[in-house]
């Protein structure tokens, strides 16, 4: 029995119209066309869930697939950042407690720290539960607003950075 | 019976059974109920509306401004059917077709009172809480659904807080409360435990008098009752000390007024929401944040905002473009009405108004949706307009457009271009909206003209149109 593609895969996901695996570099990239709109984050998750870790790291949106590699490549540097997810692990201490409580507020399957909030999932409850965790294990008071603006565990640890220095 | 609304009653009647719920003032008299009373006979107005109907239909609800008109919606609220609030005082051509079209959506629409319509063959339940009437830049009516979420954590109950909103308050809903803004103000306030004040239909005095003698605490009004109320001799910073919060939407408000208010009570009792019906997301703005940026709307509220060019690009602050917002409330598109709102890939979505934001992310309106009017905090669509006046024989093309006025912020005013030989008065065609359309709706004025100025392809150039001869605003009644 084969593996299931992931481009078979994301098409089976409601929110999407079409899709095709395509490769950067040597990394393989899946790009999608919503239906309507839909969260790169979420459509990644959906392959990973099937595949695993053998799953693409990037998923970008569009309103067109692109034909070819360098297409694509052209296209990536357009997007904005939440037309697409890039899957990257924690680079340090803090951003690894950010990731757990990302998770944990949210609910997601896997963060990854460039991900954006809303994409995750992420909504008003969320975004109470992740102010009042952040208070709780990291002492610092986050605005409603920060959650929105900073949006990623990235950007989340730099808010961090600055409330406590 | 069932639902938040329910729940939330039957709460407010154990914990505060002898406080005020609702306080209907008048010039005469004042009337109230305690919130015992009001769980007692909305409990028993719920059982009888829930009885009356078959299946789960559509509940509509003639609403006014009212101590009854609270209750019966109040009733409504609580079967936890879906609810329809509309304005008995639309005229009876908006009406039907206001009914048939929430027919044709919902199967058969129940209207306490009036005779039941006979069921339709395939009726799905509205899987809404409420349903509102918007306006769509097509011109034509549209419906748009509502839900009454876990009420603590919705997005719109955070806003509130924001702005001196706690539970247990007293608040003046000034507005109709067939408007989504009054009507969410509303049904948050009953979901809150509130003293409700209405006051029939607004007159600054009125309110002023209201807000010192039942020491009103917040209230969510347009920047045409905030004119009002300026203009007034009678409100005065002494009357309004209990005013803790004070949130203006609906229409952009000048800065003399915003200024106005702002001497008034306090630059931090002063908030200003943006948002739209379609809930594509909202920005909230107090007084001082104002002062320090003139004119903004202020940050988005658990949303991102983008600013987009008319292909779609990103533009750097400053710049003016459309603006779109994410919904702060999940990913999926479902549940929201999305004939009239433009959307990208990601989720980010507009109703089409122009703007821009600072380096700081506050943003700063250019231009409502290209066509719309806001007539007294009202929208109104010139195509809406438009159909009206062209149904009169006679009638070879008609235009309207929104002019300045000092009062209502614009006003309609109609261009009509008649049959040669056709003797059609100005006095016929007011007739003939009288009949069809809401109040402020209807041109204050009508001109007659040669031609519209349009492209070949029929698109009307609406910036083209000469102004008035007459003042807009002068009735040609």
């Amino acid at each position: 029995m084969t593996t299931p593609r992931a481009e078979d895969l994301a098409r089976t996901h409601p929110d999407v119209k079409d899709a095709a695996l395509l490769s950067l570099d040597g990394a393989p990239v899946l790009a999608v066309v919503p239906a309507l709109f839909a969260s790169a984050v979420e459509i990644r998750d959906h392959v990973w869930a099937a595949l695993g870790d053998a799953g693409p790291r990037t998923v970008a949106l569009v309103t067109e697939l692109p034909q070819s590699s360098e297409e694509l490549a052209a296209l990536l540097p357009t997007l904005a950042d939440t037309q697409k997810s890039l899957f990257e692990e924690p680079a340090d201490a803090l951003e690894t407690q950010l990731r757990d409580i990302v998770q944990e507020a949210v609910q997601a399957p896997r963060v990854g720290v460039l991900d954006d909030f809303i994409d995750l999932g992420g909504d008003s409850l969320g975004a109470v539960a992740l102010s009042t965790l952040v208070q709780e294990r990291l002492g610092v008071d986050l605005l409603l607003e920060t959650v929105f603006e900073a949006s990623t565990v990235r950007g989340l640890a730099a808010a961090v950075r600055a409330g406590t220095s | 019976m069932t639902g938040p609304v329910d729940a939330a009653i039957a709460q407010a009647a154990l914990e505060t059974p002898d406080k005020p719920a609702v306080i209907e003032t008048r010039a005469r008299a004042t009337r109230s109920v305690t919130w015992r009373e009001l769980d007692d006979s909305t409990r028993a107005r719920a059982a009888a509306i829930r009885d009356s109907v078959e299946g789960e239909p559509l509940v509509a609800v003639a609403v006014s401004s009212t101590l009854d008109g609270v209750m019966e919606l109040a009733a409504a609220l609580r079967t936890g059917l879906p609810v329809f609030p509309y304005n008995s005082r639309s005229p009876q051509g908006e009406l039907d077709r206001l009914f048939a079209l929430a027919a044709d959506r919902y199967g058969p629409v129940h209207r306490p009172g009036a005779v039941p319509a006979t069921p339709a063959e395939a009726s799905a339940r509205c899987a809404a809480d409420y349903v509102l009437t918007g306006g769509g830049t097509s011109g034509t009516t549209k419906l748009i659904e509502g839900r009454i979420g876990p009420h603590v954590t919705s997005g719109m109950a955070m806003l509130l807080r924001r702005t001196g909103w706690t539970r247990g308050l007293r608040q003046l809903v000034p507005g109709p409360l067939y408007h989504a803004a009054p009507f969410t103000s509303l049904l948050s306030g009953l979901l809150d435990a509130h003293t409700v004040v209405v006051q029939g239909a607004f007159s600054a005095e009125k309110t002023a008098a209201a807000i010192e003698e039942h020491g009103v605490e917040w209230m969510q009004v347009t920047p045409s009752h905030m004119r009002a109320m300026l203009e007034s001799a009678d409100v005065t910073p002494e009357r309004l000390t209990t005013l803790r919060g004070l949130l203006h939407t609906a229409a952009p408000c000048d800065e003399a007024t915003k200024r106005g208010w702002i001497e008034l009570i306090g630059a931090h009792r002063v908030f200003e929401m943006y948002g739209a019906t379609e809930q594509i997301g909202m920005t909230l703005a107090r007084g001082d944040e104002w002062l320090a940026r003139p004119g903004t709307v202020g940050k988005g509220f658990l949303t991102q905002i983008r600013v987009l060019d008319e292909n779609g690009a990103g533009l750097a602050p400053g710049q003016v473009g459309r603006i779109f917002m994410r919904r702060g409330s999940g990913r999926r598109p479902t549940g929201a009405d999305l004939s009239s709102v433009e959307y990208t890939v990601d989720g980010f979505l507009t109703v089409g108004d122009h703007g821009r934001v600072d380096e700081d992310g506050y943003l700063f309106l250019s231009g409502r949706r290209s066509d719309m009017l806001t007539v007294g905090g009202s929208n109104v669509y010139p195509a809406e307009i438009e159909r009206v006046v062209m149904e009169l024989p006679g009638v070879r093309d008609v235009a309207v457009a929104g002019r300045d006025h000092p009062d209502f912020g614009s006003v309609p005013v109609a261009y009509v271009v008649t049959e040669p030989g056709t003797a059609l008065t100005a006095a016929e065609i007011n007739r003939h909206c009288r009949g069809a359309l809401a109040v402020h709706k209807r041109p204050k004025h009508i001109e007659f003209v040669d031609e519209l100025p349009r492209t070949e392809a029929g698109k009307l150039y609406r910036r083209l149109l000469p102004e008035p001869t007459l003042r807009a605003g002068r009735p040609t009644r």
